[in-house]
This record gives C-alpha cells, sequence and structure tokens, in this order.
C-alpha cells in the first residue's frame, strides 16, 4: 500500500516528464526526418533535413560561430567573474547582506526586461555606455548598431546575470574547511596561496557544475538575441535557437528545425562530455577519487 | 525520395514512441530532458521596431478578452490585432450584429497575445485557432498555402453585389487575391493604413523651406531634408531631416518601383529583380541621404522604436509613414503645427507607397464558418467601420464612410484642422496606394534581404551595389527551394 501511494504521488511528476518532456524530445527526434509544416505535410525524407543543414544551409556556419564565440567567451569570463564576486561577498563586511542581494537580483529579473534595459544601457549616444566612453574620452561602441560590436554587446549582458553562478560558489566557499586555509597560513602561505592551493582545489566540484550548466545555457542563448537584435545585424547575433525558431515558425519547417534541434543537442553533448572527461584530472573530491 | 505518411500511420507510430518512452521511463534510468530538443521558447514577445509590420498593432498580451453575448448558439472567437480603443468600439458595435444573426451566441474578441504568428501557428496545429482572426498581406501567404484560410470568393460572389463592392478602394480590394496562390481571396477589408509625410511646420519656417506640395520630387524632398537638419556645435545631428525606415522589410520596396525598378520580377515571381539600375539607385537616395549626408534619422536614434512616438521630441522634420491622427494628436497635443503631405513621386513620374491589406480571415478549421463570415461581413460593413472612426480615427475601408471620416475626425479632435486629412481621400481617388510584390516563397526571401538591408542602412557598412550579390542569393533560394 505504501508504494502504491509513493508512486501515486510521484505520478504527478512522472505523467508530466513521459508527456511533457520525453514525449516531446522524442517526438522532436522522430520529427527530424520528415518534411514537415505540422499543418498540411508529414513526408519522410529520412537523413535529408541533417544533409541540407550541412551541405546547403547558408546561416549554419554563421550561426555556429555566433554560438560559439558567445559560449566560448562568455562562459570562462563568466565563470571568472562569478568566483571573484563570491570571493568578495565572502569577506566579513559590512552591508554583506545588501551586497549579495544586490549581486544576486539580476538572476531573478526576467530575461525580456533585463534586455529591453540594456538596449538602453549599450545605446552609444544616450546610455550609460555613451557617458562612460565619453568620460574615458573614447566614442563608444555602436553596440548593437554595429555588426562587430552586436555580439559582444549580448556577452556583457550574459555577464550581468552571474548571480546565480556566484551564489553556488559562495555556498562553495562557506562549505571549505577553514583549519585548513589557517594551517597553510601557519606554514607561511599568502593568501593568494591559501586561495589557488586550498581554496580553488576544493571549489572544483561547484566550478565543475556551473561551467556545465553554462555550458548549455549558452549554446541555448535566445531571450536576448531576439528581443535585442532579432539576430541582426546582418545575422551578426543570430544562434543556432535563434534559427531553429525562425525555421520552425517564420518558416514552416518544423522537420528541419527539429534536425537543426538535434545537431544543438549533440554539439552541446560533445562540449559537456569534453568537460566531463577532463575533470578527472582538475576536480577534487575530498571523499577520494574523482568520480 | 520522400514517402507519404497517412495521418493514422503517423498517430500509431507517434504513440508507439510515447508508450515507448513511458516504459523507459518507468523502467528507471530516466534521464534529465534534452537541453536542445524543444524549440525556442515562443512566449517572448517581439522587439518594437520601426516599419516592420504594416499594421501597427497595439496589442499587448496583458490584455483580456471581451465578449458579446446574443441569444444563439455558435460562439465566435475573434483575434484583433489592435489596441483598446479599438477593441471596445469593437464590442460595442457586436450587440447589432448578434441582433441581425440570431444563430450567433457569444463573440469573443480576443487581442493578439505576443508573438501572436507563432502561436496562431501553434494553435492551427492544435485545432483551437481563433474562427476570425485580423491579419494582412504581407503574413497571409503561407497559412493560405497551408489550407489554413478560408477563401472568400465564392461567399463575396453570393452575398455582395456589384453596387456593394464599389464602396470598397479598388487598389485594396484587388490586393486581397493573391494571384499566386490560385486567386484566393484571403478574406475582407478591417482597415486601411498608407503611407505619407508628416512634417513639422513649426521647423519648415525656422529652416526657411518651402512646405511640401503635391508636385514635390524626390529631389525637392532630399533637398528639403538637407535644409531641415540641425548640427549642434559638436557636429552632431540634433534634427534630422527626415525619416524614412529604408531597412524595413515592409517599406523598402516601393521606392525602388517608383525609380521604375521591380524588387520581383513581374513575370517571374522566383526571380529578384532589385539588382536593376534603377532600384539602385533608388537605394542609393536612401543611403546617401542616411549616411553621407546625414539628413535621414538611423535606426539607432530612436532605438528602433516607432516615429509616431519620436515625432514630437524634435529628432525629426518629416517622417514617411502611415496614418494615425488621433495618436499623433494624443502625442503631439497641439503643441506645434503639422500636417501631411503625399509622400512625391519618383523620377519616372509614378507615385506608389505601401497601402496595406488590413482585414479579418475566417479559419479554415472553424465549425462555424457560416457565422464567422457574418461577422467578416459585419467589420467591413458601414456600421462598424464607422464606430472604428469614431474611436480610433482610423481610415475606414469604404468610400461611403471615408467621406464622413474627415469631418468626424476633426470635430473630435480640433487640432487636426490644418493637418491635411484630405491626402487619404486625395490618395483614394488617385489610387496610388497597394500591396508589395511578392516572391513565391516570401519568407525565404526576407530571410535574405532584411540582413542585408540592415548591413546597408543600419549598420552603414555596405554600398548598394551589395544588393547585386544579394538579389542574385535570393533567386537562387526561390528557384532551389530553400528550408
Amino acid at each position: 500500500m505504501e508504494a502504491f501511494f509513493g508512486l501515486l504521488f510521484v505520478s504527478p511528476y512522472i505523467i508530466h516528464f513521459v508527456v511533457l518532456q520525453a514525449g516531446t524530445i522524442l517526438y522532436s527526434l522522430f520529427l527530424s526526418f520528415f518534411d514537415s509544416d505540422m499543418l498540411t505535410k508529414m513526408n519522410f525524407i529520412g537523413l535529408d533535413n541533417y544533409r541540407y543543414l550541412f551541405e546547403n544551409e547558408p546561416l549554419f556556419g554563421q550561426t555556429l560561430k555566433v554560438t560559439a564565440v558567445y559560449s566560448f567567451v562568455s562562459v570562462p569570463v563568466a565563470t571568472i567573474l562569478s568566483l571573484a564576486i563570491a570571493v568578495l561577498l565572502n569577506q566579513n563586511i559590512k552591508f554583506q547582506g545588501i551586497f549579495r542581494t544586490m549581486y544576486y537580483l539580476p538572476a531573478v529579473v526576467s530575461g525580456v526586461a533585463v534586455a529591453l534595459v540594456w538596449i538602453w544601457v549599450l545605446n552609444p549616444d544616450y546610455g550609460l555606455s555613451g557617458v562612460v566612453f565619453d568620460l574615458l574620452g573614447v566614442q563608444s561602441p555602436r553596440w548593437f548598431w554595429s555588426e562587430g560590436w552586436a555580439l559582444p554587446g549580448l556577452i556583457l549582458i550574459s555577464l550581468w546575470g552571474t548571480g546565480t553562478n556566484m551564489l553556488l560558489y559562495l555556498a562553495g566557499l562557506q562549505a571549505v574547511p577553514t583549519q585548513l586555509m589557517e594551517a597553510a597560513r601557519i606554514d607561511g602561505a599568502g593568501a593568494a596561496r591559501v586561495f589557488f592551493s586550498i581554496t580553488v582545489p576544493l571549489l572544483t566540484p561547484t566550478i565543475l557544475f556551473n561551467v556545465i550548466l553554462n555550458i548549455i545555457g549558452s549554446f541555448q542563448v535566445f531571450t536576448s538575441a531576439y528581443v535585442i537584435t532579432s539576430g541582426g545585424p546582418n545575422n551578426a547575433t543570430l544562434t543556432m535557437v535563434l534559427l531553429i525558431y525562425q525555421k520552425a515558425f517564420q518558416n514552416f519547417h518544423f522537420g528541419y528545425a527539429s534536425s537543426i534541434a538535434w545537431v544543438l543537442f549533440i554539439i552541446i553533448l560533445f562540449f559537456s562530455m569534453v568537460v566531463f572527461r577532463s575533470s578527472g584530472r582538475w576536480v577534487y573530491y575530498e571523499s577520494g577519487a574523482p568520480r | 525520395m520522400s514517402t507519404m505518411v497517412t495521418r493514422k500511420q503517423f498517430l500509431h507510430t507517434a504513440a508507439g514512441l510515447i508508450g515507448a518512452s513511458v516504459l523507459a521511463a518507468c523502467g528507471g534510468g530516466a534521464s534529465t530532458a534534452s537541453p536542445a530538443a524543444g524549440a525556442a521558447p515562443a512566449s517572448t514577445p517581439k522587439p518594437a521596431t520601426n516599419g516592420t509590420t504594416a499594421s501597427s498593432s497595439g496589442a499587448t498580451p496583458t490584455r483580456a478578452p471581451m465578449a458579446a453575448q446574443g441569444k444563439g448558439k455558435v460562439d465566435l472567437t475573434w483575434e484583433v490585432s489592435q489596441g483598446d480603443a479599438w477593441m471596445k468600439a469593437s464590442v460595442a458595435t457586436l450587440p447589432a450584429l448578434l441582433d441581425k444573426v440570431p444563430a450567433i451566441g457569444k463573440v469573443t474578441v480576443e487581442p493578439t497575445p505576443g508573438d501572436w504568428e507563432n502561436k496562431l501557428v501553434a494553435s492551427m496545429v492544435a485545432g483551437t485557432a481563433p474562427d476570425v482572426f485580423d491579419m494582412w498581406g504581407d503574413i497571409i501567404p503561407p497559412f493560405v498555402e497551408r489550407g489554413q484560410v478560408v477563401d472568400v470568393q465564392p461567399l463575396v460572389n453570393r452575398d455582395y453585389k456589384a453596387a456593394d463592392l464599389q464602396d470598397f478602394y479598388d487598389w485594396q480590394w484587388r490586393d486581397f487575391v493573391l494571384p499566386w496562390l490560385n486567386n484566393i481571396r484571403f478574406g475582407m477589408p478591417r482597415y486601411v493604413n498608407m503611407m505619407f509625410t508628416w512634417y513639422r511646420k513649426d521647423m519648415f519656417d525656422k529652416a526657411g523651406v518651402k512646405y511640401p506640395s503635391l508636385d514635390w520630387s524626390h529631389v525637392d524632398y532630399a533637398d528639403a531634408a538637407n535644409k531641415l537638419t540641425v548640427k549642434d556645435s559638436s557636429g552632431k545631428v540634433t534634427t534630422f531631416g527626415l525619416a524614412y525606415p529604408a531597412w524595413s522589410w515592409d517599406r523598402y520596396w516601393y521606392k525602388p518601383t517608383i525609380w521604375g525598378g521591380h524588387t520581383v520580377d513581374p513575370n517571374d515571381n522566383t526571380k529578384a529583380a532589385f539588382d536593376s539600375e534603377q532600384s539602385l539607385a533608388a537605394f542609393e537616395w536612401s543611403r546617401k541621404l542616411m549616411w553621407d549626408d546625414k539628413a535621414m534619422l538611423p535606426p539607432l536614434e530612436i532605438q528602433n522604436q516607432s516615429f509616431l512616438l519620436h515625432f514630437p521630441t524634435g529628432i525629426m522634420a518629416m517622417a514617411e509613414d502611415g496614418i494615425y491622427p488621433f495618436e499623433m494628436d494624443d502625442q503631439i497635443q497641439g503643441k506645434f503645427e503639422w500636417a501631411y503631405m503625399h509622400v512625391p513621386k519618383g523620377p519616372t513620374g509614378v507615385r506608389k507607397v505601401l497601402g496595406t491589406t488590413d482585414g479579418t480571415a475566417i479559419w479554415k478549421g472553424t465549425k462555424a464558418q457560416d457565422e464567422a463570415w457574418e461577422l467578416q461581413k459585419w467589420v467591413a460593413g458601414p456600421d462598424y467601420q464607422l464606430a472604428i472612426v469614431q474611436a480610433t480615427g482610423r481610415v475606414p475601408v469604404r468610400h461611403s464612410v471615408l467621406a464622413k471620416w474627415l469631418d468626424i475626425a476633426v470635430k473630435t479632435r480640433p487640432n487636426l484642422k490644418n493637418a491635411n486629412l484630405n491626402v487619404a481621400l486625395e490618395a483614394m481617388q488617385m489610387g496610388y496606394p497597394g500591396a508589395r510584390e511578392f516572391y513565391k516563397d516570401n519568407n525565404a526571401a526576407q530571410e535574405i534581404i532584411v540582413p542585408a538591408l540592415q548591413k546597408v542602412f543600419v549598420t552603414g557598412g555596405a554600398p548598394v551595389t551589395y544588393m547585386k550579390q544579394i538579389a542574385t542569393q535570393v533567386t537562387n533560394a526561390e528557384k532551389n527551394g530553400a528550408r
């Protein structure tokens, strides 16, 4: 009876997972082998969507480049930045709670709202960007109005929302045993040595977790690119998910869009696996060998 | 080689797949959801862009539906892509329709949600689309192509007399038919928008420039834009002489037309034609004014927001945009004198601007086509049109109501007395507004052309000759079939 009620109580999630998640995921894989607009046609074409994507899609290379640059710049920078902020906020300073709240706040603001605010912040004429660059005596970049600066603009926005990473690092920092740091200091280690030889190794499981999540999230960047630039100017911020969206909902090629989604999945899987595989060399687990 | 799968086969396969996933999940080892498999979020609102849609919807996703209750049994849903005033006026007129058509029980008027085009597609797939929805020629073709829209031509033939049809504007009535899609008439007119030049008389007076007139040319237009442009001591432009969204998909095409060129080959809708000398000269007129003369407003200056919002700020002396008399009066509030004028003729002596086909369409999957048609006729009818004129000041779709529109607009808003609203009546008599030239696959062309227009006009990063290679790309995509 207990088992029955146990199953009953978890059944909402199981149903949700099976029907709304696993079911739709499998359906999109199924759909990727069809020429389908979801309304009038469902023609089986085997791997032709994948062939077209690699051989004929003029935007594939561009979206791959944009997404890769976004990920390979934003993930390392976000990791370093959020760790640095966490270290600062882990100090015994006045108004610590207020600072922590302030740094975390952007993480709970809607992506659309954040995007709209940043459009103004990065306006080279009237925004904060213009003011800052004026003070420096340099002309502000044109950000979203320039092919060269639009993507850096989106990366900058992504860094503003590192509050979640920061919070996890903060939790990790507070779990670092103080006796280890004290022992190191007694042995003559300076602050930098303590940080790099004690704190960072003990934080590596948290770093691994954050990096994996950031890789997944950054390859799926959509909201900021959609709201701010719609992929422009001249496709300078056309990410892979934006391409999926365009192909499905604007061009009615749902089967083709599904195939792009699965290629993106493979790419994310690949980089996640690379990080996982390498983790044996750099992630330290107190309880023993890396898992 | 492609193989057709029947609906039944498809459902069996899908059920099998779902069943397999149920077993997999229950058998343990269920993995977390794939991050990549889901489509992009569909609820994000589109960015506010200027001139990207002909129908300037003021709808927001938060507004609640409104309903009119009748005594019949058939309920209808109508999705309206306009602001609150329009929706309220629509609901207020519906009791008269319900009296006239007793079979209708309730008409729910729903505001279009954010990202509504995509949600409409999803609701059609799900079988829950509204019976009647607002639509216009630029975005209807994919829906027509996929059999989602009722061809109303047979219904028109059945219910309208020739004299009734003469009350609609010839050009707008013509453009509701899509010749390359079996001459389907996709809907009935709901309202009309046309491009005019708005100008600030105070700025013209200050610059000593003669007000625009009917015989203005594009040479005069550019000359005035240059004279009206004001720079501060540092050389920064504080007032641009003209604002025209040359980068916009729904506005870029008519300048090449009046220069004697085309955007689509008139004899072959799979061939791009904007690489001709005439078309390139038309693009160059805008590019030079924007990037060399710095007399035409680049979108950065107003964050791609509407000209309407920024016209009163003084950032522009003239703007080429639609006709929104009440909205303009709300914005300007009599603080300065302004007026409308016809957009000048091109070098060929031809005058042409975007004239919209804003209308309503009936979803093919509706269970109440007859009642939906009655609603559609009502919207295109004189009573509804008059109510909308009174509530919103927008230009009606019938000659008989247009005659009253001018009086109503000026009486309701005395500030509009000197705004030269006559241009709308004159434009209808001259008949120069109209719909764009369509490609066979308009979406595929748009995907290539819009980024190119951005490169030339938004970033200023390319000469207009760049459009030559873009024309080749468009033709290739149209002929080979792009996905």
